[in-house]
């Protein structure tokens, strides 16, 4: 019986094994491997500055590669200013299996880190003040664990601040800060802050802020002979009701010398620091590292590539102030 | 085992089918072998040439950093500065590049007298002090100077660049600048070669400046036993290209390329498995064509094997059956090649065969019947010669016959007995009736002459050479068991069997009928008498399983009495 079958089914035999032959042969097996797409996880809080730098984050990664929805996808949660959704957002992000979480801000990174603590998935964070003082890596240039990032170095560029107030102000005697006293980022800016002033021969007036009344407290009572200018320290609080300190240092005709362009846009007079987008674009590359295989904990934390000198023209005029002509010229942007 | 004497056909053919797929293997591994070094060198100069471009990147970046120094050196705000010892630099600065992070101004003697950071507050006492490790006597010489790459806290690596400021001929002091190079080493060892392969840069001792894994430049490890740095510290010429295990322990493709400008080396590496898989494609393909092609070739021999043979085994057994006599044996291959055309032969040739020994059996039968009747013939006339004597051949035959069943069933000898029962007396012919019809006792001389018969007989039959075994029988049937009877007194066993059989057969119908000189005897007078005679006269073996048909079979004798001629059919 099965003798007959095969002499009948030969031909057909033949041909179905050659076919099997032809197609079953696994040829490009490199191809899946460029094909393979990977998953980052962003979190970070909303509000235009940071979306700025989810938006140059991304913009990075096409640059480096990285076809959206190709070869790369993301995971974005975004908080919308909520400091308390933010736990719940890192869990949400690592529940989709992410190769990488990209979180912007201290807030997001520890949370990451926290939630990660027994996980392999590497966290890339940006515009973080203080990475190690905010203990989420042991060095900067070690940082160890399974994290690295950018740092916009907010406390160390106070003494560029002040100097470039200084370049807006010759005249400045004496300057004042707010700083929070309940924040370890902000007192550490302050006393950075506090060293500068002495090499430079200036004067200073601290106001401290714990809490939110503290704050409209300190605000409100500012007036025009407290200092010639108003330098913006790391101060997280400050940065949620900066609005305030805006109008008031406006009325007071005080210049005011802040940290993100933000701020300047809003109405301080000027800020120097790196910005946002650049920030964002600049971390594409570590993430890249991390998913090529480099260990995070191996790469050195970076500061910024480039810092901006923004002027607001506007809040000079308001403030009756004349920018020396050969401080307009070393701006990177001058708002009219 | 026979196989590797390739005896079976489908051995055979097997055999041949993988020696074809296998010439044809060797031919596919010889052009693949010539196309190894092909595809090999293409891999190598695709790496090569990606590290000579990043090389050659370097050389373009230094270059644009060379040309934006001396531009600066030349500019009227660095003149100023060194003009009036001292000056802002940062405006300068601040319109640089944004990879040039401190700007310096250095007066003939060797003094900053003016400096600019990006991120630091520089005061004007920091800005004076001596810098000890510029190298004047150096600068002077070289006309420009990279420094050693340092890193700064953040491990992100400067190099220090100085060039000379000239008014004229004349050296006014110093122009240095700190140039950051994280952006332009993320860009080279960003640079991927396939998957895995990367591209790191060393200084003209051996220390990597520039790696992917940013930790090694950190930790400021020196890769002197990398034997592409070997190549590169020693100026080695020529191909370049090398495979070895690198600081993991993986086996690399390697090669570099100098950067002229700065004199580091620029190495490509790629994991060999990856840089090849092409290759190793390529040849899996080729070894998984091999083993579907040999089981093929496999596959086909022993179909085609098994199609050829089968018909074949088939063939030989109806051949064999045919041996045997079964000449109605015919083989059903319905084929259209020569298996077909055999077996169509081999049927006619059957047919044939069979046809003619019909024929001839036909024949034989003839020829026996003729015998038979010749025979039977013979044996009436011989009967008829004496009145007396009238149905004795047959009685004859028919003991015969029963007693020769008891031992030999066979036809051939129950013929012979046949034959021997028949003509036993044949001999007698030559007796002249005067003496076998005499009513009168016989003489001596008359028992001489009857004794003879038996001698005669064997003489008329000895021309008949088919009768070959009849003749002792014929000749000796008047034996007596003990060596007493005629015509050569022989005895026991060395008388011919039949012989003994018609001596029993014989003497008791010639007991049982009467003879013109005594009458019959009645049956238990002729039982006696066997019994009596059995080991004198004849075989008791014989007498006494004819003892046992006459008592068996009631009524035999009577019927045996009465019995007309009717023995041959």
């Amino acid at each position: 019986m099965f003798k007959s079958f095969l002499i009948k089914r030969t031909p057909l035999i033949i041909v179905y094994l050659l076919v099997l032959a032809t197609l079953g042969y696994p040829t490009e097996e490199l191809e899946s491997a460029k094909k393979k797409q990977y998953k980052v996880g962003i979190v970070y809080m909303g509000g235009k500055s940071f979306s700025q730098t989810v938006e140059g984050f991304k913009t990075g990664m096409r640059d480096l590669g990285y076809k959206d929805g190709k070869n790369i996808v993301y995971e974005v949660v975004n908080t919308s200013g909520s400091k308390d959704k933010i736990a719940e957002a890192v869990t949400n992000v690592i529940k989709k299996n992410v190769n990488v979480i990209y979180a912007v801000t201290t807030l997001v990174a520890r949370e990451a880190m926290l939630q990660t603590e027994n996980k392999s998935i590497p966290i890339v964070f940006s515009l973080v003040a203080d990475p190690v003082g905010s203990k989420l890596v042991k060095s900067i240039k070690e940082p160890g664990g399974n994290m690295t990032g950018i740092t916009n170095r907010a406390i160390e560029l106070t003494e560029k601040r002040l100097e470039m107030l200084i370049r807006i102000a010759p005249n400045l005697k004496k300057v004042m800060w707010i700083y929070d006293p309940n924040a370890d980022v902000s007192v550490k800016a302050a006393e950075h802050a506090r060293d500068v002033c002495k090499e430079m021969g200036i004067s200073y007036i601290e106001k401290r802020a714990g809490n939110h009344d503290e704050l409209l407290n300190a605000i409100s009572s500012i007036k025009r002979s407290d200092a010639d200018g108003i330098l913006h320290i790391v101060n997280a609080i400050l940065v949620a009701n900066n609005k305030l300190l805006i109008d008031k240092a406006k009325k007071e005709k005080i210049p005011y010398f802040t940290t993100d362009s933000e701020i300047v846009e809003e109405g301080a007079l000027a800020n120097y620091g790196p910005n946002f987008y650049d920030i964002g674009r600049q971390s594409a590359r570590l993430v890249n590292k991390v998913l090529m295989g480099v260990k995070a904990g191996t790469i050195p934390v970076e500061a910024p590539d480039k810092y901006d000198f923004i002027i607001n023209l506007k809040t000079a005029n308001a403030i009756d102030i004349k920018i020396p002509e050969n401080v307009l010229s070393i701006t990177t942007r001058v708002i009219k | 085992m026979k196989f590797f004497n390739f005896k079976n056909i489908t051995l055979q053919i097997i055999a041949f089918g993988i020696a074809i797929s296998l010439i044809t293997f060797v031919f596919a591994l010889l052009i693949f072998a010539s196309s190894i070094e092909y595809i090999k060198t293409e891999i190598h100069e695709h790496n090569q040439y990606i590290a000579e471009d990043a090389a050659q990147s370097a050389d373009v970046f230094f270059k644009t950093i060379e040309d934006n120094l001396y531009s600066a050196a030349a500019s009227y705000e660095i003149g100023a500065v060194l003009e009036k010892k001292g000056g802002d630099l940062l405006p300068y600065l601040i319109k640089l590049p944004s990879y040039v992070r401190e700007i310096a101004a250095v007066n003939r003697g060797g003094v900053e007298i003016a400096k600019a950071s990006r991120e630091r507050f520089i005061s004007k006492t920091a800005a004076n002090k001596k810098e000890a490790l510029l190298p004047l006597k150096v600068l002077v010489k070289e006309n420009i100077h990279f420094g050693k790459i340092h890193n700064t806290d953040f491990g992100e690596p400067l190099i220090t660049v100085t060039v000379p400021v000239k008014s004229g001929a004349r050296i006014k002091g110093w122009l240095s600048e700190d140039i950051s190079l994280k952006g332009f080493w993320h860009s080279i060892t960003g640079i991927h070669i396939g998957d895995k392969g990367y591209i790191f840069a060393v200084d003209e001792n051996g220390r990597v400046i520039a790696h992917p894994d940013w930790s090694v430049v950190i930790k400021a490890v020196n890769f002197k036993t990398n034997p592409q740095v070997v190549r590169f510290i020693n100026k080695w010429e020529g191909n370049n290209i090398s495979s070895y295990k690198n600081e993991s322990g993986v086996e690399v493709i390697g090669t570099y390329a100098v950067s002229k400008s700065t004199g580091w080396g620029i190495i490509a590496e790629q994991p060999a498995k990856e840089a090849y898989v092409q290759f190793y494609n390529l040849k899996n393909r080729l070894l998984a064509l091999i083993a579907i092609s040999l089981a093929f070739a496999i596959f086909l021999s022993i179909y085609f094997g098994w199609r050829l043979t089968s018909p074949l085994k088939d063939l030989k057994k109806k051949a064999e059956e045919f041996g045997k006599g079964y000449l109605n044996s015919k083989i059903s291959i319905n084929r259209n090649d020569e298996i077909g055309d055999l077996a169509i032969t081999f049927n006619n040739m059957a047919d044939s065969i069979l046809d003619k020994t019909n024929q001839l059996k036909l024949a034989n039968k003839n020829l026996q019947e003729m015998l038979g009747c010749t025979i039977k013939s013979l044996a009436t006339v011989l009967d008829g010669k004496s009145s007396w004597t009238a149905g004795h051949s047959e009685r004859v035959l028919s003991y015969a016959l029963s007693i020769a069943s008891r031992f030999d069933n066979s036809t051939d000898f129950l013929e012979n007995v046949k034959i021997c029962s028949l003509l036993h007396d044949i001999g007698k012919i030559c007796i002249p009736d005067t003496v076998l019809e005499k009513v009168d006792i016989f003489t001596e001389e008359d028992l001489r002459i009857i004794r003879e018969h038996p001698l005669h007989g064997a003489r008329i039959l000895s021309s008949i050479r088919q009768f070959e075994d009849i003749i002792p029988v014929i000749r000796h049937h008047h034996e007596h068991y003990n060596g007493g009877g005629y015509p050569d007194g022989l005895s026991g066993e060395s008388i011919p069997f039949i012989a003994r059989i018609l001596s029993v057969a014989d003497a008791y119908d010639a007991m049982t009928t009467g003879r013109h000189y005594r009458k019959a005897r009645d049956l238990s007078d002729a039982i006696e008498e066997l019994k009596r005679n059995a080991g004198i006269q004849f075989d008791p073996q014989i007498v006494e399983a004819f003892l046992q048909i006459i008592l068996k079979e009631k009524g035999f004798i009577s019927a045996m009495k009465n019995m007309t001629v009717t023995a041959f059919k």
